[in-house]
């Protein structure tokens, strides 16, 4: 290859924000969206995973309690695409699980679509039966009873958020977002969710993750080109009162 | 095992609620006594089972007024990277201080979502943060630093509410004489929000039984 076209072919993949994904086809659009989950500034000691030094009186429980957020690894975030005429065809899990162990439910937020489109299968790890109780912001929910090592399927309905908690510990517990349309995935910090084969169009780009607040941005999905959006979830873009 | 799916109309839940780390109901200041005062008591029923989670009996006054005095200031402590109360009640406009108890030099930092969204900054052992919450609603509460550490506070319209006790039963007095309407705000949402419209009279306590319906 000619010098030449090696650093036009070199320019046209950095233009795409990234060297992993197939172009998209002419007459579909593709967003990339970036996900970085950052603490909060000013914060003393690790950033990272890592408990606070009361963990060595009071034992696991008390320690357990002052483990810091894990920022760079900071997980279950979720991507959710929406707007007039995405339609089907996006990314959104068919399946989920959740698991209940003693000291806490594995998942803190997770991703189902919407219209019953993901069935969400919960396994009780513990020793001791759970009663378990979700409900979200337009009615649509369950409750379950499970025994030791049973598990139970639920689908839902309606695109929301539903919490769900548990009648005999109540640090058990995870959120559910029901996405709007089935565009929608879930990654890391650090991770890249990459949407392929939209329709062109003007949509919002709505990240959600545990115990943050919401990252919003719309763009533009321009036929035969990829947008790409660099997310930050943080405590940082919050109005600081003191 | 039992699995039921609820019923998908209508139940009023509120914004989203991140689940509380420490149950009991939270300890509240009992209405200052005003002429001309009347009372509501009552039960909560409910169309089935019910979690083991506070539920907040209020009322709002018709006219847009207040409805009893001003609490004084609400403590929430930060101690064992745990709020505590990890669930309490503050009436809008009421001052809340959230205090650094830690023994040793832990710091934390208070946020919340919710009906109001602020961010109180970094604060180290033996210091404290106020915040006065004007809008009604629920807000989770949540320290950046700590990944376990959550709170909940509902922000009541006026001063006049109870937390339910274990068996539905409330009492609510000190009430300025008036007009009325009667809501729940459930912690942890399973049933219908109740509404009710409620006189209250001069010297009297309306006896209500409000049932919570699915």
């Amino acid at each position: 290859m000619k010098r030449s076209a090696f650093l036009a072919a070199l320019l046209a993949l950095a233009s795409c924000g990234g060297g992993s994904y197939a172009p998209p086809a002419a007459d579909r659009a593709q967003v990339l969206v970036k996900l970085r989950a950052a603490p909060k500034e000013g914060i003393r000691g690790p950033k990272a995973e890592g408990t606070d030094a009361y963990s060595d009186s009071g034992g696991p429980e008390r320690g357990k309690r002052f483990q810091r957020v894990d920022y760079r690894h900071l997980g279950d975030i979720a991507v959710v695409l929406s707007g007039a005429g995405l339609g089907e065809g996006g990314p959104a899990p068919k399946t989920a699980s959740l698991e209940l162990y003693s000291d806490g439910a594995s998942r803190r937020l997770i991703l189902m679509g919407p219209g019953g489109s993901t069935s969400l299968t919960i396994v009780n790890r513990r020793s001791s039966a759970v009663s378990l109780f979700c409900c979200g912001d337009t009615g649509d929910g369950f409750d379950a009873r499970l025994g030791p090592g049973e598990q139970a399927a639920v689908t839902l309905s309606k695109p929301g958020t539903y919490e769900m908690v548990c009648d005999e510990d109540e640090t058990l517990k995870a959120t559910i977002l029901v996405a709007p349309t089935s565009w929608a995935a879930q990654g890391e910090s650090g991770d890249e969710v990459f949407f392929d084969n939209l329709p062109p169009g003007e949509y919002e780009v709505a990240v959600i993750a545990p115990r943050l607040p919401r990252w919003t941005r719309n763009v533009s999905a321009v036929a035969g080109k990829r947008e790409t959006v660099e997310a930050e979830v943080s405590v940082n873009s919050m109005r600081t009162v003191k | 095992m039992t699995l039921r799916l609820l019923a998908a109309a209508g139940l009023l839940c509120g914004a989203l609620a991140a689940a509380l780390a420490q149950p009991g109901p939270p300890p509240r200041v009992p209405p200052v006594p005003v002429a001309d005062a009347g009372a509501v008591a009552g039960r909560l029923t409910f169309s089935a089972v019910r979690p083991k989670q506070p539920i907040v009996v209020y009322l709002e006054r018709e006219d847009g007024g207040a409805a009893g005095a001003m609490p004084g200031p609400l403590t929430i402590r930060q101690k064992g990277a745990q709020f505590t109360p990890a669930f309490a009640v503050a009436v809008a406009g009421q001052e809340v201080v959230f205090e650094n108890d830690e023994e040793k030099e832990i710091d934390h930092n208070v946020y919340s979502l919710g009906s109001e969204t602020i961010d109180l900054g970094i604060f180290p052992p033996r210091k404290s943060q106020n915040h006065v919450f004007t809008k009604p609603g629920e807000v989770s509460l949540y320290c950046s630093v700590h990944k376990l550490m959550d709170g909940k506070l509902f922000v009541a319209p006026t001063a006049a509410y109870a937390v339910a006790d274990d068996d539905g039963a409330f009492s609510i007095a000190g009430i300025p004489a008036g007009n009325y309407t009667l809501r729940t705000y459930q912690k942890a949402k399973r049933f219908r929000e109740a509404e009710l419209k409620v006189s209250i009279q001069s010297g009297n306590t309306s006896q209500l039984t409000v049932e919570m319906k699915r």
